[in-house]
């Protein structure tokens, strides 16, 4: 399916089983994720809207499910390996200080936990899909972050996400094992 | 033998790793001019936390406090090699002897470490930890400052690289690296690469203890040969270069699953 098919039936992707994206069974649940995309889908502009990589500090979660959609989709995109690697570095370099770095950026703590949620899960799609360690290195780290946890406030997407991205987690360490 | 000085730079004035390289230096016929050792202030602590997290303190434990005690007896420790080789010194203090100045600094690219540097024109200096060189000690090292690494460069760069080589299934890159520091991480040019066998460990914890010897073994024939022009150093190749982290907990217990597997798979000997 390339790009501008997706466009098209993009819709009826939504609500069906054939965009894995959106499936909770693929990965996790990503509800809140579709809320979002439905309402930027209007513009038709997200599927070629990752630019170059800025600074982590003007990035938003849309960017991250653009990455995702991207990898699912297998759309080639030349900044697509430069976004990876720059948010590999920039989580793993700034490991210890990624939540008062958040803080310094003036997020709010949803929109915090809703970015690194997305970056987790993207980490262990991109893992999956190439079987780099090290990107899975860095999802199952930020996972541990206890900050990162949903807390009551937040919606029952990203715990739902949450709940079935370690499940995910788990299974893959445990494939990994009897490797 | 050389009409070069020759430098170590320190992380802890108990470095085993550090007294070994000097003391089979001295009995290969060197005179060590200086060594510079880094103090254990709570400024480095906090630098080194944020980079190692829990896992420091272990580090601490082992190398400050229980230091020879930390090896299980076997033939591939450090502390075996020392034995073999008759290596009695224990602190870098002692070289004071032998007429080794000692240097304390905070910082590896403190002003006073400058200073010391200064004062040779010509100089090799020995790394054997202590922190990221900056800029203003790489511009004055002279012939430069050779440090050992624990993995096979160019490919596996960063750290944990005997870790990565395991999960990658990738064990005959298991290996050091002597090479020339420069502003990058790990990107000098190389003067040899030492292979490692992963044997028949059972754990990750032993494997690395292994590398030690080696290591001190290796860097001491580097600076002989090269002092001795009989190595070259070599531009590293930019393709096929990975920068690896430290591997969270869970993969670390798979790379102990995967060596104790291949132990069991290896054959006796």
């Amino acid at each position: 399916m390339n790009v501008q098919e997706i466009i098209n039936n993009l819709p009826s992707l939504l609500n069906s089983d054939e965009f894995p994206l959106l499936n909770n069974t693929f990965i996790e649940g990503l509800e809140n994720v579709k809320t979002s995309f439905s309402n930027e889908f209007s513009t038709i502009s997200i599927l070629n809207s990752l630019g170059d990589y800025d600074k982590f500090r003007n990035i938003i979660s849309m960017d991250i499910v653009n990455l995702r959609i991207l990898l699912h989709f297998e759309i080639s995109n030349n900044n697509f390996h430069y976004w990876m690697e720059k948010l590999l570095r920039y989580c793993e370099i700034n490991y210890v200080k990624l939540r008062s770095n958040e803080r310094k950026y003036g997020r709010s703590r949803n929109e915090s936990i809703e970015i690194y949620n997305q970056i987790i899960a993207l980490f262990v799609e991109y893992h999956l899909n190439s079987k780099d360690l090290l990107f899975l290195n860095t999802a199952l780290k930020l996972a541990d972050l206890h900050w990162i946890k949903p807390i009551l406030q937040t919606p029952n997407s990203i715990k739902v996400l949450r709940k079935i991205k370690m499940i995910q987690l788990q299974k893959i360490l445990r494939a990994l094992a009897h490797d | 033998m050389t009409n070069k000085a020759i430098i170590v730079f320190c992380p802890n004035p108990s470095s085993l790793y550090t007294v070994s390289v000097c003391e089979l230096l001295m009995k290969m016929g060197y005179s060590i001019d200086y060594i510079i050792v880094r103090r254990f202030t709570l400024n480095r602590f906090r630098a080194e936390f944020s980079r190692d997290g829990k896992r420091l303190l272990s580090k601490i434990w082992k190398k400050l406090v229980l230091k020879e005690a930390a090896y299980p007896p076997g033939s591939n420790s450090l502390p075996f090699f020392r034995k073999k080789n008759d290596l009695r010194i224990k602190k870098v203090q002692e070289f004071k002897d032998w007429g080794t100045k000692i240097q304390y600094c905070n910082s590896l690219n403190d002003k006073n470490v400058e200073d010391v540097l200064n004062k040779y024109d010509k100089k090799l200096i020995i790394f054997t930890g202590g922190g990221i060189i900056r800029d203003n000690i790489l511009k004055i090292s002279g012939d430069g400052i050779i440090n050992c690494h624990m993995g096979m460069l160019p490919r596996y760069k960063g750290m944990d690289l005997p870790e990565w080589c395991i999960l990658e299934n990738n064990s005959k890159e298991l290996g050091i690296t002597l090479h020339f520091m420069d502003s990058g991480i790990d990107t000098g040019d190389i003067l040899r690469k030492v292979p490692v066998s992963l044997g028949k460990h059972k754990d990750i914890r032993s494997l690395r203890n292994s590398f030690e010897p080696i290591m001190v073994k290796s860097m001491v024939e580097v600076v002989d040969d090269y002092l001795n022009g009989r190595i070259k150093p070599v531009k590293q190749e930019s393709n096929n270069r990975r920068q690896y982290f430290i591997i969270h907990k869970e993969l670390y217990k798979i790379v102990n699953l995967k060596i104790k597997k291949k132990a069991n798979l290896a054959p006796s000997q």
